[in-house]
């Protein structure tokens, strides 16, 4: 029996080694690696606040992004750089729309932003593009609105 | 390194490492139970009653307590299952087949019929092949991976006589007077919870491969229960953490890529042994 209880303690310490608490400062921390960028406005200060999500695949950067629409209070503020194409559209009020979408690896699945954008000239519809913006998000009736306020594009994507 | 170091630092990265070695431990040591009982396919079947399962709690609007409608329908399906009923009209391997085809069915038409999700290929895509599941778990949901696989892992090693017995020689242990019958009970819970665990690992429609290669895979290798028990953890925990890390960082569906490892530890293993086995 004693044997065996000490088996149960041994397997049971071997899974807690695989346990971590994350922290919510984990979340908005900075990969140090980012990409060269066209526009050079950004001060020191924002990029150290700035969740950048280009380094990812993309598996995980859908997975991060749907983590943030379906969590969008744990990221309200944040500044966030990520890659997707340029979608343009109507909202019910016939007012045109425009965002970010981030297909997941197999491009059955997507997720995106709505862009809050400052510059005046837009990809085209399907052109991949890096943007940079503040996450907002706003609830509706029957949804929530994922924004992404004072968006600026960085760069246009040629492949 | 430097790539895998900078998901690391996202808490659903180091999650999805936590739930996939947990539940890639489970299914390995089930996995031998079900492979040794010639039960390989009951996987498959219960991944897809678990698919309508789910599906039913979409419809009711219970996504965020879907496991108190997935666990109870999928338990029931599993002691349905592995019940071996002497007179029973139809067989083993029918009742699977037919359970299974029907869940799916039914799991797939409710989905589409009566959705609150307004991206029904993107849910079905993720339910049946697991591409961003396990990447997208909520504190809760990890919590809840880490008690259920906690369990089963004790329950496992407290009870491991017992299930060696009942595995290996129902008849024999009946006679010796063991309650069979509530040991498979056991065993038909536990895989019921392994199965609903793994549907977020690989999706239901792979979840087959999660229980059977590293189980044969072992026993190609070892010849005693205890040691086949344990390389086919090893082999499972390595193929789904690297299967993980290689559909992180490549961008490829998780899922697929944990199932692809197991597949070619597999067969390496396989031509080793038929490479000995000629030597010999």
């Amino acid at each position: 029996m004693n044997k065996r209880v000490l088996r149960v303690v041994k397997i049971g310490f071997c899974l807690l080694l695989f346990c971590g608490c994350g922290t919510k400062k984990d979340v908005s921390a900075v990969p140090e690696e980012t990409p060269e960028t066209v526009n050079e406005e950004v001060s020191e200060t924002e990029e150290d606040e700035m969740t950048d999500l280009t380094f990812m695949s993309g598996t995980a950067l859908y997975s991060m992004v749907l983590n943030m629409v379906s969590d969008p209070v744990h990221y309200d503020g944040q500044t966030v750089r990520v890659r997707g194409y340029f979608a343009e559209g109507k909202d019910a009020d016939g007012n045109t729309v425009y965002g970010c979408v981030i297909p997941d690896a197999t491009a059955c699945c997507q997720q995106g932003f709505l862009l809050n954008l400052t510059d005046t000239e837009y990809p085209e519809s399907g052109q991949w593009f890096e943007v940079e913006g503040t996450f907002r998000y706003r609830l509706k009736e029957f949804s929530t609105d994922i924004i992404l306020d004072d968006a600026r594009i960085i760069r246009v994507l040629t492949d | 390194m430097d790539v895998i170091l900078n998901y690391l630092q996202y808490p659903f990265v180091r999650y999805a490492l936590i739930v996939g070695v947990l539940i890639s431990l489970c299914s390995s040591l089930l996995g031998v139970l079900l492979v040794l009982k010639r039960y390989s396919y009951i996987g498959d079947g219960l991944s897809h009653v678990a698919f309508g399962a789910m599906a039913i709690s979409a419809v009711l609007h219970m996504t965020d307590q879907k496991m108190f409608v997935i666990l109870p329908l999928t338990v029931a399906a599993a002691v349905v299952l592995l019940k071996k009923g002497r007179n029973a009209k139809i067989q083993g391997d029918a009742k699977i087949a037919m359970i299974s085809v029907s869940s799916l069915a039914l799991g797939y038409l409710l989905m589409n019929r009566f959705s609150a999700s307004a991206n029904v290929s993107a849910d079905v895509c993720s339910t049946l092949f697991g591409s961003t599941s396990i990447l997208t778990l909520t504190k809760g949901e990890v919590w809840l991976c880490v008690i259920l696989s906690l369990l089963v892992v004790l329950m496992y090693v407290l009870l491991y006589p017992r299930i060696f017995a009942v595995t290996f020689d129902e008849d024999f242990a009946r006679a010796s007077g063991m309650n069979t019958d509530l040991y498979n009970l056991l065993i038909a819970v536990i895989t019921a919870v392994i199965i609903v665990l793994a549907m977020n690992l690989v999706g239901s429609l792979l979840i087959s491969a999660l229980v059977i290669f590293p189980s044969i895979t072992a026993m190609l290798v070892c010849h005693d229960f205890r040691s086949v028990t344990i390389l086919s953890a090893v082999t499972s925990v390595g193929c789904a953490l690297v299967g993980m890390l290689l559909a992180i960082v490549f961008g490829t569906p998780v899922g697929s890529t944990i199932v692809l490892c197991d597949l070619i530890i597999f067969a390496l293993v396989y031509v080793i042994s038929l490479i000995r086995g000629k030597g010999r």
